[in-house]
C-alpha cells in the first residue's frame, strides 16, 4: 500500500511525453490515451510516489494498472486507429525494407499486435528499460517479457517486410 | 534461454531480440555472433528486427506527441488542490473513485431491494449498518459461497470479460468475472458482476488455498449492462467506484494479467 509522500513535479513533467506514449500503444486512440494520461497523472499527485521507487517506472505501473483496472472496463476498446500521426521524419539512408514503411503502417501493424505485446515492445524497444525493468512493470516473468517482445518484433517485421515503398 | 545455440524460426528470433536489447549474457551474444559471421539469413533477419525499433520510434516520435496543456497544468500547479481537475478543459474527467476504502467493511445490512443477492450468497448473516453511514448501498457478507454456488463455479472457470450463464433456478442470469488479483492476505480475489439486466451485484469474492470462495464485499447495482462484441461492459458509475476502492485498498501489487488468471483458473479446475 502506498502511502501519502510527495512527487517530483519537474521529473513527472519531463515523464509526460512518455507516459502518452505508453497510453497510446496501450489504448491505441488519441482521446482514450488523453483519458488514460490524466487518470494515471491524478493517482500519482493524490497518492504519490514511494520515497524508494523511481518515479518513471511507478507512473508506467500506476498507469498500466489504471489501464487493466479501469478503463478497459469501460469500454474505451476501439479498433480504431490512432489518430494523432506526427508528421514524417526523413529517414537516413541504409534502411531495411522495414524503416521505409510509413508511419500509419508500422502504427497499423503495432495495433494489430495483442496488448501483452504492444506494451513489451514499447517498454523495451522505445522507453529503453531492461528486461528485468520491464518485467516489474508489467508484473511478469522475465522470460515472458522476452517471448512476447520477440513475438511482437517478428509480427511486425513480417508485416511490414511486405509494405509497398514509397515512390 | 537455455537451447540458445541450435534453432531457427521463433527461438532464432527470441535470441536475436535478446542479443538486440544486450539480454544475452556474454557465452551466448559470442556464440550467437559467431553463427551471424557465417549465417546470412540469420544477419538479414536480425537487420528485420533492428529495423522494427526504429520504425516504432520514427511512428512514435517523443518530440511530436502532445500532452494536453490541462494535464501539464494539473502537474505543474504547486497546490494539491488543482489535482482534482475539474478544471481541465477539453479532457474528459474519469470518473472519481469516491472515498477510500481501506479496510473491509464491517458487515452492513442487506438492503430489502436485493433479495437476489441475499439469495445468492448462502448463510450471510444480517447485521449492522456501515458506521460511516455514507455508503448506504454497500454490502458486505461476511458468508462464504457453497461449492456449487453459481458465483463459485463461475469464479473458478470463467476469465475476466468473460460471462458465465447460471442454470437451474436463477437460469437467464450471468457472473461476469472483472478482475483477478491477490489480497494483502494472501487470498486471490476476484472482482466480478452478476445478476440480470435489471437487478445485479458487484463485488470481490477471495479464497484462500483450499477454502471456498467467500464474497468479501458487495455492492447493489441497477443491471448488468449489455456486453459488446469484446466482452466488455460499460462500468456502472458510483457502484463500480466503490468496489474499485475496495479493491484499490487490499489489491497486492498489480491486477493479474490473463495469463495468470488462465494459471489460476486451470489450477481450480484441476481441484474439482
Amino acid at each position: 500500500m502506498v502511502t501519502n509522500t510527495s512527487v517530483n513535479r519537474s521529473a513527472l513533467l519531463e515523464t509526460l511525453p512518455r507516459l502518452k506514449r505508453f497510453c497510446l500503444v496501450l489504448t491505441r486512440r488519441s482521446e482514450d490515451a488523453d483519458d488514460l494520461l490524466q487518470a494515471t497523472v491524478e493517482r500519482l499527485l493524490s497518492k504519490g510516489v514511494p520515497p524508494d521507487a523511481d518515479l518513471n517506472k511507478w507512473a508506467f505501473r500506476v498507469c498500466r494498472n489504471i489501464w487493466i483496472d479501469e478503463v478497459r472496463s469501460r469500454n474505451v476498446r476501439r479498433a480504431t486507429p490512432i489518430d494523432e500521426a506526427p508528421e514524417p521524419n526523413p529517414l537516413d539512408g541504409e534502411c531495411a525494407a522495414m524503416a521505409r514503411a510509413s508511419l500509419t503502417e508500422v502504427r497499423g501493424a503495432l495495433e494489430s499486435l495483442p496488448e501483452e505485446q504492444r506494451e513489451a515492445i514499447c517498454l523495451v524497444a522505445m522507453e529503453g528499460y531492461s528486461y528485468k525493468e520491464a518485467a516489474e512493470i508489467m508484473n511478469a516473468p522475465i522470460g515472458t517479457v522476452m517471448s512476447r517482445l520477440s513475438r511482437a518484433r517478428a509480427a511486425l517485421a513480417d508485416a511490414l517486410a511486405d509494405a509497398p515503398l514509397p515512390t | 534461454m537455455d537451447d540458445m545455440h541450435s534453432r531457427d524460426g521463433k527461438d532464432g528470433d527470441d535470441a536475436l531480440s535478446a542479443y538486440m536489447d544486450g539480454e544475452l549474457n556474454a557465452d551466448e551474444a559470442a556464440a550467437l555472433e559467431r553463427r551471424l559471421q557465417t549465417d546470412a539469413a540469420l544477419r538479414a533477419r536480425l537487420d528485420d528486427l533492428r529495423a522494427v525499433d526504429k520504425a516504432l520510434n520514427n511512428a512514435f516520435d517523443l518530440q511530436a506527441l502532445e500532452v494536453p496543456a490541462s494535464i501539464e497544468a494539473m502537474v505543474a500547479a504547486n497546490d494539491a488542490a488543482s489535482v482534482d481537475g475539474s478544471g481541465a478543459g477539453g479532457v474528459v474527467p474519469f470518473p472519481k473513485r469516491g472515498r477510500a476504502i481501506r479496510q473491509p467493511f464491517v458487515p452492513a445490512a442487506i438492503a430489502a431491494s436485493v433479495a437476489l443477492i441475499a439469495g445468492y450468497i448462502a448463510g450471510s448473516a444480517p447485521s449492522t449498518p456501515a458506521p460511516d453511514g455514507g455508503a448506504a448501498n454497500l454490502i458486505a457478507f461476511a458468508g462464504p459461497l457453497a461449492a456449487d454456488h453459481p458465483i463459485a463455479e463461475a469464479l473458478n472457470a470463467t476469465p475476466s470479460g468473460s460471462a458465465f450463464a447460471v442454470k437451474g433456478v436463477d437460469a437467464g442470469e450471468e457472473v461476469r468475472p472483472i478482475l483477478s488479483f491477490q489480497a494483502t492476505d494472501g487470498a486471490f480475489c476476484r472482482e466480478f458482476e452478476a445478476g440480470s439486466l435489471t437487478t445485479s451485484m458487484r463485488g470481490v469474492a477471495c479464497r484462500e488455498d483450499d477454502e471456498a470462495w467467500a464474497v468479501r464485499v458487495a455492492v447493489a447495482g441497477g443491471g448488468l449492462a449489455p456486453l459488446d462484441a469484446a466482452g466488455y461492459a460499460t462500468a456502472s458509475s458510483a457502484d463500480a467506484s466503490l468496489i474499485a476502492d475496495y479493491v484499490d485498498g487490499v489489491m497486492d501489487g498489480d491486477p493479474l494479467d490473463a495469463e495468470q488468471e488462465a494459471e489460476f483458473i486451470s489450477h481450480a479446475a484441476g481441484e474439482r
